[in-house]
């Protein structure tokens, strides 16, 4: 079954003793648990006085049992510390709410836009992409992917390791590219937030006026350079990867499409935004009659 | 040994014991009846593993998401006896509402920051179960409704930004959605459009060509009704499929 030996790949999940394997199998006694003597496995009597209240049995809610080393009453020890954090929320809160009014500016006017006009925080970063790509891309394809690639994440990540802990060591894959996006987001938010100013131009916070007039970047590629291109980088460059990762046990061929597809799209934005930054590339392929511009 | 006291004699009347099943629990046995016998505290086994429970696991971020949501569920059915949906409107409600209305003006800071706070903590808590590891099987499915659940935490944010009807409403919500009219054949402005400025996806989602009096409207009904009825739905299934997977996943 192991194709690459001992390797201990990140995504090797037959380097960890196929503990997948004990999943379903952990599932299937889960699914069985019903007809189970009742906790013939578990002390019963005095010191279990919570079995006659008819607890949830550990099959049903808590799998694997003994490695979860052991348990405490959720009363007091869990609700304690729940009441504990809200509490400690609230007074944040209120504290907050007393010192920092919310923003209420002049009454909406159509006719007058205020420059610049600035999204909601949280989708700043998407505006901030506008500088780089198409509204189009910025706007409607590349937050799809995101979702459409975080909802994937626990299907393309076969591996067993480092549950329940926080390593980088034990899989230094996922947390990269994970961090890495995490950050970027970030980055590309504060920048739209901070140092952008009138046209989107960019301005140092703490001058008046931008600092450099916004410019178009203009060099963009001629189409029989562009489209080869970007055939080779999504063809060529999908061949590859999927080439590469066939190494990784444990992905299913849809599985590793998709990640290929997610990877190239991921590493392909950061890329167009270096090249802009760069080259003032603006785009790769552009079909003005259709507005598709790459 | 019976205590006394007015609010001793309290827990001890029928009617208390009928609701409360359970009264502060003395022994073992009533730890984990009280538990049991509530329906909300019922969202929890009556155990869980030691390891699972220390702060650094879970960073109380679900629970914080959680809380701020009901945060903002009391403070917007408040806001709601205060502010008409409309153009005319809008913007004088929510002046009157600082300057009349008792409270008016904590009342929205507490629904405004909570907003942006559920936002945070809701990124936060991914990141956290992220770098845990802890959206493998058999919780995979799991994550995927917590992604639900962060797009509608962002879609409730966004269309709560436009009620207030002030400039930085009206134009952030104006930039926000001319993105959908840039959409590959459903926006007018889109590559290979099939539609025109008036039925592409910016005027379904605005109810017309610019935002005007029926997005403010849609995004009321999106913000105060749709979005608030479907995403506890979902947290339904979250909390449940964390009890049923194990609860917080922890290494001992
Ligand atoms: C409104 C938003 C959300 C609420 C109220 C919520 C609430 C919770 C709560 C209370 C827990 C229990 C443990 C903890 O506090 O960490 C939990 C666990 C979990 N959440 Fe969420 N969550 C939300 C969004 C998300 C998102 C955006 C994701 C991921 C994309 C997610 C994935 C998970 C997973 C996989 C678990 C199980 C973790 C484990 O077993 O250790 N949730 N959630």
């Amino acid at each position: 079954m192991n194709r690459v030996g001992d390797s201990g790949s990140e995504f090797d999940r037959h380097a960890d003793g196929g503990r997948s394997d004990d999943v379903s199998r952990r599932v299937g006694d889960r699914l069985r648990g019903m007809d189970r003597s009742a906790g013939a496995d578990r002390p019963s009597g005095p010191s279990r006085p919570w079995r006659e209240l008819g607890e949830v049995q550990p099959v049903g809610s808590m799998p694997d049992l003994p490695s979860l080393g052991p348990t405490v009453p959720v009363w007091p020890n869990l609700l304690f510390r729940e009441l504990l954090a809200v509490l400690a929320c609230l007074l944040v809160l209120l504290v907050v709410s007393l010192l920092f009014n919310a923003p209420l500016e002049a009454p909406a006017d159509p006719a007058t836009t205020p420059n610049p006009a600035k999204a909601p925080w949280y989708f700043v970063g998407l505006q901030e992409l506008l500088v780089y790509f198409d509204p189009w891309i910025a706007g409607v394809a590349i937050p799809l992917v995101i979702v459409f690639g975080l909802a994937a994440i626990p299907y393309l990540d076969p591996s067993r390791k480092g549950e329940g802990v926080y390593t980088f060591r034990e899989r230094p894959v996922a947390v990269g590219i994970f961090t890495f996006g995490l950050v970027g987001w970030f980055v590309l938010i504060l920048v739209g937030l901070v140092f952008r100013g009138p046209g989107w131009a960019w301005v140092w916070p703490w001058t008046h006026g931008p600092v450099h007039p916004a410019t178009e970047a203009s060099g963009s590629l001629p189409n029989v350079v562009g489209v080869p291109l970007l055939l080779a980088y999504f063809v060529g460059g999908g061949y590859l990867l999927l080439r590469w990762i066939r190494e990784w046990v444990g992905l299913g061929a849809l599985a590793r499409v998709t990640f290929v597809f997610l990877a190239l799209a991921f590493a392909g934005v950061v890329l167009k935004i270096v090249l802009h930054l760069a080259f003032g590339l603006r785009y790769f392929v552009s079909f003005p009659g259709s507005g598709f511009s790459v | 040994m019976r205590s006394k006291g007015p609010l001793a004699w309290i827990r001890r009347t029928r009617f208390w014991t009928s609701v409360f099943r359970t009264g502060i629990p003395k022994d073992a046995r009533e730890q984990h009846a009280v538990v049991l016998s509530n329906v909300f505290l019922h969202l929890h086994p009556t155990r869980v593993p030691q390891a699972s429970i220390r702060f650094i696991r879970t960073f109380c971020l679900g629970g914080i998401s959680l809380l701020l949501f009901c945060v903002l569920l009391v403070t917007g059915v408040l806001l709601m006896i205060y502010y008409r949906p409309t153009p005319g409107l809008a913007y004088t409600d929510i002046q009157e509402l600082e300057a009349v209305v008792p409270f008016g003006q904590l009342l929205r800071n507490l629904h405004r920051w909570s907003g942006h706070a559920m936002v945070l903590a809701v990124i936060a808590h991914m990141a956290r179960v992220f770098y845990a590891g802890a959206y493998r099987p058999p919780r995979e499915f799991n994550w995927v409704i917590g992604v639900f659940l962060l797009v509608l935490t962002l879609f409730l944010s966004f269309t709560g930004y436009l009620l207030p009807w002030d400039q930085l409403a009206y134009w952030a919500v104006t930039v926000g959605t001319n993105m959908a009219a840039s959409a590959p054949f459903i926006g007018h402005l889109g590559p290979f459009s099939v539609v025109d400025a008036g039925g592409d996806a910016r005027a379904i989602l605005l109810g017309g060509e610019v935002v005007g009096a029926d997005a403010l409207i849609r995004f009321y009904v999106l913000h105060c009704v749709v979005i608030p009825v479907v995403m506890p739905l979902l947290m339904a299934i979250h909390f449940y499929r964390v009890r049923k997977d194990g609860g917080v996943l922890a290494r001992y």
